[in-house]
């Protein structure tokens, strides 16, 4: 019988080796993620630091904020670690705090996450990818490093772009400098003359209240001189110059200075269709009935006022106090403030006698629905008599 | 059995064979046509064909694009069409590119001022702003579908299950 | 008697695998599930590495390879619309080695496609297509059940880039569709059909979703095993038609019977006695457990080593999400389609209908277009078919250059501007050109050599040269707007939001 051929099992032993070889870079790359690294410098960090940091309170893994009504899904603080912390100001990034605590408060992370308003590719985690510079991710990171490409010395603040997605409707933000400006001179110029803004304005020119949907391709860039193909550089380069870029527009020269200019685009940029944002995320729009003001002291009243006991205990759902200004919603027992005649008249008792032993619906009532301690049948009591004089003295005072 | 027997049963059998046969027919038959017609939707779940788009006056004098069911309006005062932005080679997304200048153009015997050209970046088709194609691989020039003005609130509707020809124009 | 040394558990368990007597070899044939599908002995020339590459059996791990990937990314991948292309970016970013399986699926896929062409050019180039002199031998047809499985590997590409809904996969079906609605008559019900209504949406994505993950495969695993089973029933590769010839010479009178036919004594009036060269003349041939065994083994293991290391070194790429409003500039289908792409860029009816049409009809009918028997299972090159395969090779490369001079300097529309039938521009134009050439190769060697071998060998090594040189065009020379550029000439830039 043939023996096996030694140079198959050489060569099979070969391949089986390769094959085991080649797990090494994979299971290497799993073993350590880029953002290993970043998570276990943060935790000597923090413990440089602080004091008194418990290090099984720091997360490790990739973490995630995942907003359903806004389809965000955020993975940044992976490697941006220290963002919700207080005292790491000066540490440079990613482990930094995040800067502006009083915007913070306004916009908690765990409700807006991070690429609503930086933009970038929330999904990935290792750093290229996420902070969307790789081919096939149309919105990168709006941070200095694109900025600095249209403004080297004073780098606008880009992701303006994103807050206006829900501040759109408020004629000026705090914080939003660029855009605010941009607003100003849409209003200023008044270009709803010729385009229509926001929904409104004239058809000389396009309509712009969804320009910022519009992709790459659909801007032509024949007249184009800049040394940036991007759809920002476009804009900027019409609002100086209409009639170079596109031929026969008639769209007159503006005089725009470059920082008109970067305003401006980037408020046409930012003007994308937010239909899907969820209306709690859009300032401007009240989600409940405006009351007026005599309606608010009347709340106010009822609350916190001398007939607060009655509406805690809910003797006003029947009864109605003029006393203290209280109104039952059905009126079905008469007004407390002349009960003390009232029980007189009809039972022949007096008030303390009524309460501490009631009768027909009352007693119903005491014995099982409104439950009053002896200490809280003695308050009542003194309510009503104070109620009663109140009212009597007025009727003193008209007459 | 004998000869005589077989004989009659003969063409008994073969009757019974085929009734069989066609009876297993009958079977297969329903059974393929089944499959194949359940995979052929009666519904569907897209976009109606016939769409308002809007007030006139919200349109400027040139082309704008309708992105959802890709179209170009093209307004030229108050005069009003609606020209597919689809290729008719392969279906692409077609790109409008406006001359700098109005050309004298002839076409079907005709001359008139054209104001740009429709291209496709799929395989190079071109198209004049009226939709004869002129270059590359397309097959037909884009079709023009019908416009009008909606009695209720006044916006215009187009309706692409209505094609009409290129003399067609809406005025207002 | 002397003892023999006590069977353990594992040699109880593991005998078929290391058989110790020829006897015993055969016995583990006949035992053993996974190995039944062998035949006992194989000539040494058959499991030679350079006769067939093994490329067969790299097609069908790779297969494996597929079917396993695949399984497991269905459980992470969602075709929806909305959710197809986030459910891929989390297999990439936060599945536990999703983007190994990922990029393994990819990698091996790719593969799959040169294999299977590769696969069919070594068939073709050693006349294995025809048919041996054994009883029941029919190579021509096993010739057709592997054209049935290229067009079905391709298939499974198309349906299975289309899976992410990106740009690529949007309009790859775009243009897919478009080009089956270009069938005469029939066309805008196919396509109805294929996208499940008139515009691309679910009901297209779930389509092509069930063709890819059940349909197709399932159609692939049957033809595949039937393909397989078809080899043992021809008697084993072709090159054993060498052997069995000299064999005859040795007992004329005998009718060759293969091994199952009679091994099995399955028809009355034959002989348990297996007349097959494996059998007469024992030097050449070895018994397959283990000798066939572990090369199969091998080759399984370098086919996974390959896809493992390429994996680990290539990404998987991912292009934006599908967008209806933009068509991306320019709009590059996968390599295997780039030819065909090309020449769709001329008429979209000649080169996404008739000629693949044709092509595939062609490559299936090669059998009955050549019936010389000589020279079965013998290399190309060790006979006067070379010269011939060259000067059709020479030939497709002047005929396809030819047709891209056409294309690139004399657009048929300003040839004929005055010409508005579109009938016209779908007959006359570089595709058609580059077809009637090719057609005309095969007669014109017919006639210099008065041999349908040489002619279909020619015309096969003309249709290998196209498809490479098409291929590189819409690689390398084709950019935005398909406009034609030199290698050196550089493309200009790409707009982008920022």
């Amino acid at each position: 019988m043939k023996l096996i051929n030694k140079n198959d099992v050489r060569i099979l032993l070969f391949f089986a080796v390769a094959y085991a070889l080649a797990f090494f870079p994979i299971f290497g790359k799993i073993a350590s993620p880029e953002w290993k690294y970043y998570q276990s410098e943060f935790r000597a960090i923090a413990t440089e630091n602080f004091d008194d940091v418990d290090l099984d309170t720091i997360p490790t893994g990739v973490q995630q904020i995942w907003l359903k009504e806004l389809g965000e899904v955020d993975r940044c603080m992976t490697c941006h670690q220290g963002v919700n912390w207080k005292g790491l100001e000066n540490i440079e990034q990613p482990w930094t705090t995040h800067p502006d605590p009083e915007l913070m408060k306004h916009h908690p992370v765990d409700e807006y996450g991070c690429v609503s308003c930086h933009g970038g590719q929330g999904l990935a985690v290792t750093q290229f990818a996420a902070h969307g510079f790789v081919k096939h991710w149309e919105e990168p990171i709006l941070s200095d490093i694109i900025a600095a490409d249209y403004d080297p010395r004073t780098p606008p603040s880009l992701h303006e772009i994103n807050c206006n997605q829900c501040h759109r409707h408020e004629r000026s933000t705090k914080g939003m400098d660029l855009i605010n400006h941009g607003k100003a001179l849409v209003r200023d110029k008044r270009c709803n003359v010729c385009h229509i803004i926001n929904g409104e304005g004239g058809r000389m020119g396009p309509n712009l209240t969804f320009e910022g949907e519009k992709s790459a391709e659909e801007y032509d860039f024949t007249n184009f001189t800049g040394q940036q193909l991007s759809i920002l550089s476009w804009h900027i380069s019409h609002f100086k110059s209409p009639p170079t870029l596109v031929t026969n527009s008639f769209m007159p020269e503006m005089n725009f200075q470059t920082r008109d200019a970067i305003a401006l685009s980037m408020l046409v940029m930012s003007w994308k269709d937010n239909s899907e944002i969820p209306r709690e995320y859009i300032p401007g729009i009240d989600l409940r009935e405006v009351q007026t003001p005599e309606e608010i002291e009347q709340d106010r009243i009822m609350r916190e006022g001398g007939g607060a006991f009655f509406v805690e205990h809910n003797c006003f759902v029947c009864h109605s106090i003029k006393a203290y200004q209280l109104k039952s919603p059905t009126d079905k027992g008469p007004d407390l403030s002349l009960a003390p005649d009232d029980v007189r008249a009809r039972f022949s008792l007096t008030l303390e006698e009524f309460i501490f032993a009631p009768t027909g619906t009352m007693k119903i009532i005491l014995e099982s629905q409104i439950l009053l301690s002896k200490e809280e049948k003695w308050e009542a009591i003194e309510k009503i008599n104070t109620a009663y004089d109140i009212v009597k003295n007025r009727e003193k005072e008209e007459l | 059995m004998s000869k005589k027997d077989e004989q009659v049963n003969k063409p008994r059998r073969s009757f019974l064979g085929m009734m069989t046969g066609g009876v297993l027919g009958v079977g297969a038959l329903s059974t393929l046509w089944i499959s194949v017609r359940s995979l052929v939707p009666n519904i569907l779940y897209e976009p109606p064909r016939k769409f308002k788009i809007g007030l006139p006056e919200t349109y400027q004098d040139g082309v704008s694009f309708i992105d959802e069911q890709r179209i170009y309006i093209m307004r030229d005062g108050n005069t009003f069409h609606a020209i597919s932005g689809i290729c008719t080679h392969l279906g692409c997304t077609l790109k409008f590119s406006p001359f700098s200048d109005e050309k004298e153009i002839t076409v079907r015997n005709m001359s008139y001022a054209s104001k740009g050209e429709f291209i496709c970046p799929c395989h190079g088709s071109k198209f004049r702003d009226e939709g004869t194609n002129f270059a590359g691989p397309a097959p037909r020039p884009l079709l023009w579908f019908a416009v009008e003005i909606a009695p209720e609130d006044g916006q215009l509707t187009v309706d692409m299950a209505q094609e009409v020809d290129r003399d067609f124009r809406l005025v207002v | 008697m002397a003892l023999l040394p006590k069977k353990t558990l594992l040699d109880k368990l593991l005998w078929s695998w290391k058989p110790e007597s020829d006897r015993e070899a055969g016995h583990a044939i006949v035992s053993n599930f996974l190995l039944h599908w062998f035949p006992n002995r194989v000539l040494l020339k058959s499991i030679a590495y350079n006769y067939s590459f093994y490329l067969g059996t790299i097609c069908f791990t790779l297969f494996m390879i597929l079917s396993v990937t695949g399984a497991i990314l269905m459980f992470f991948y969602t075709p929806s619309v909305e959710r197809a292309y986030w459910s891929i970016k989390d297999i990439d970013f936060v599945v536990s080695f999703g983007w190994f399986l990922r990029r393994s699926h990819r990698v091996s896929a790719h593969l799959m496609v040169i294999a299977v062409f590769l696969h069919m050019f070594r068939v073709f180039l050693t006349g294995a297509y025809k048919r041996g002199t054994s009883a029941g031998s029919s190579r021509e047809f096993n010739w057709i059940l592997g054209v049935v499985l290229f067009v079905l590997t391709l298939m499974l590409s198309f349906t299975g880039y289309l899976l992410p809904w990106d740009q690529l996969a949007y309009w790859a079906i775009t243009v897919g569709t478009n080009i089956a609605a270009s069938v005469p008559l029939i066309g805008n019900q196919i396509r109805y059909l294929m996208v499940g209504g008139n515009e691309i949406g679910q009901n297209t994505l779930i389509r092509f979703y069930v063709l890819h993950i059940v349909v197709l495969p399932a159609m692939l695993l049957a033809v595949s095993i039937w393909h397989m089973w078809r080899i043992r029933k021809d008697g084993g590769l072709a090159i054993s038609e060498q052997e069995r010839a000299r064999v005859k010479e040795m007992k004329p009178s005998q009718p060759t019977k293969t091994k199952t036919y009679s091994l099995m004594g399955v028809s009355s009036g034959t002989t348990v006695q297996v007349f097959d060269p494996t059998t007469v003349n024992e030097e050449k041939s070895v018994p397959s457990s283990p000798n066939l065994v572990i090369r199969i083994l091998l080759i399984v293991l370098a086919t996974c080593a390959v896809t493992a290391i390429l994996s680990a070194i290539f990404q998987a790429p991912l292009e934006e999400a599908a967008n209806p409003r933009v068509t991306p500039n320019p709009a590059k289908a996968p390599w295997y389609f780039l030819g065909l792409q090309e020449l769709v860029g001329y008429s979209a009816l000649i080169g996404g209908v008739i000629l693949p049409g044709v092509v595939v009809t062609w490559l299936g009918l090669i059998p009955f277009i050549d019936r010389e028997k000589k020279d079965i299972g013998v290399w190309f090159f060790r006979t006067p078919e070379l010269k011939w395969a060259i000067f059709g090779g020479l030939y497709g490369l002047i005929a396809t250059v030819a047709a891209l001079l056409l294309g690139v300097l004399a657009p048929m529309r300003s040839l004929f501007p005055t010409i508005e039938s579109q009938i016209f521009f779908d007959l006359v134009n570089p595709a058609t050109l580059l077809f009637v050439l090719v057609v005309a190769l095969y007669f014109i060697v017919w006639k210099l050599s008065s041999s349908s071998r040489y002619a279909t060998s020619a015309t096969f090594c003309a249709f290998i040269i196209c498809f490479i040189l098409l291929t590189y065009t819409g690689m390398a020379l084709r950019g935005p707007n398909w406009d034609f550029f030199w290698p050196w000439q550089a493309w200009p830039q790409h707009p982008i939001p920022f």
